[in-house]
């Protein structure tokens, strides 16, 4: 990479130094927005971003996105029907951890995540596959074991679900060929979580987009 | 104005007016080797989603079902496919219209 931070031309990877520029720059945006990134350096190993999100499972009780959606009132009114309530809140809500790595085998920032009830239960492969955005479901459909898998975290050693980077080059070409014509600059790691984010569930809102700053590829 | 005719001319400007607050003027794009829309300004429901819009570019496109359509903002952003475009125009939308740039690529996967 050279020092303006243009990419090589005829590739569309991203070197290591590069995603972590992405990443600062990411997070600078996450802290105005209050959108709830962060950074994790492990020492001896690479750095990822995380977020944590809370929501209902999608075909649970819970109609809506937002937890507390209900007012007060209504609330004593749940907890008044059966006990059996509280049970079954605990099991629809699901805790999602992303988590944004660099793959420096394939070049590209990699999208981590781990599901689990707040009873510390990992949602099952199948329980994630279900929650993918449907409009998704049928774009992953033809070989969706290879897109979405369950892999040793690079850097935690724990297990957690992947979206294979094996595309990321070729739906981000497109997008920076045009950039790179027009010698306009943009942050690699906000345009491709902005496609593949939606996929499992993940929102990154469309203001990351338009804050100008100096550490974009 | 009084007359008949009067009175239609007023409803429908009326009609066009209020029309003129539901609907935004989209531009769409195409991005490196995706087929060109032979209509490329479109008149849409502040309402419509952007998966909405994605899947009647993909239908008007005749795309195969293979074939996974992007939508991109800003040249560089994908929105959410439940984003509304509406609040996309407020965004980003400039003389009066909201460009956005689309792009065909493989099946994910």
């Amino acid at each position: 990479m050279s020092d303006d931070g243009v990419l090589d031309p005829g590739h569309f990877h991203l070197d290591e130094k590069s995603f972590r520029f992405c990443c600062q720059s990411f997070l600078q945006h996450s802290d105005l927005l209050s959108d709830g990134w962060s950074w994790t350096e492990v020492k001896g190993s690479e750095g990822f971003m995380k977020k944590t999100v809370l929501r209902p499972r999608r075909n649970s009780p819970l109609k809506t996105e937002a937890l507390d959606f209900m007012t007060e009132e209504e609330k004593v009114e749940e907890e008044e029907e059966e006990d059996a309530q509280v049970e079954c809140e605990k099991q629809d809500v699901v805790v999602y951890e992303y988590h944004v790595l660099y793959s420096s085998s394939y070049q590209v920032p990699v999208l981590y995540f781990t599901a689990s009830t707040l009873d510390g239960r990992l949602l099952s492969l199948e329980e994630v596959w279900n929650s993918v955005h449907p409009d998704c479901r049928t774009q992953l459909l033809n070989e969706p074991w290879n897109t979405l898998t369950q892999q040793e975290h690079p850097v935690l050693g724990q297990p957690f679900f992947m979206l294979h980077p094996c595309r990321t080059e070729e739906f981000m070409q497109p997008i920076l060929e045009t950039a790179r014509r027009e010698k306009r600059r943009i942050n690699y790691v906000v345009t491709w979580l902005s496609v593949v984010g939606p996929m499992v569930r993940l929102v990154v809102p469309v203001s990351y987009c338009t804050v100008p700053d100096q550490n974009r590829v | 104005m009084h007359s008949f005719a009067g009175r239609c001319i007023c409803l429908v400007r009326c009609l066009s007016i209020l029309f003129f607050h539901f609907l935004v003027d989209v531009l769409l794009k195409a991005v490196g080797d995706t087929p060109i829309m032979k209509t490329k300004k479109w008149a849409v429901e502040k309402g419509r989603t952007v998966q909405s819009l994605s899947q009647f570019i993909s239908r008007f496109l005749k795309l195969e079902p293979g074939e996974q359509l992007f939508i991109y903002v800003n040249q560089s952003f994908a929105p959410s496919p439940d984003q509304e475009v509406g609040v996309l125009f407020e965004c980003f939308g400039s003389d009066g219209k909201l460009v956005l740039h689309y792009c065909k690529s493989q099946a994910w996967g």
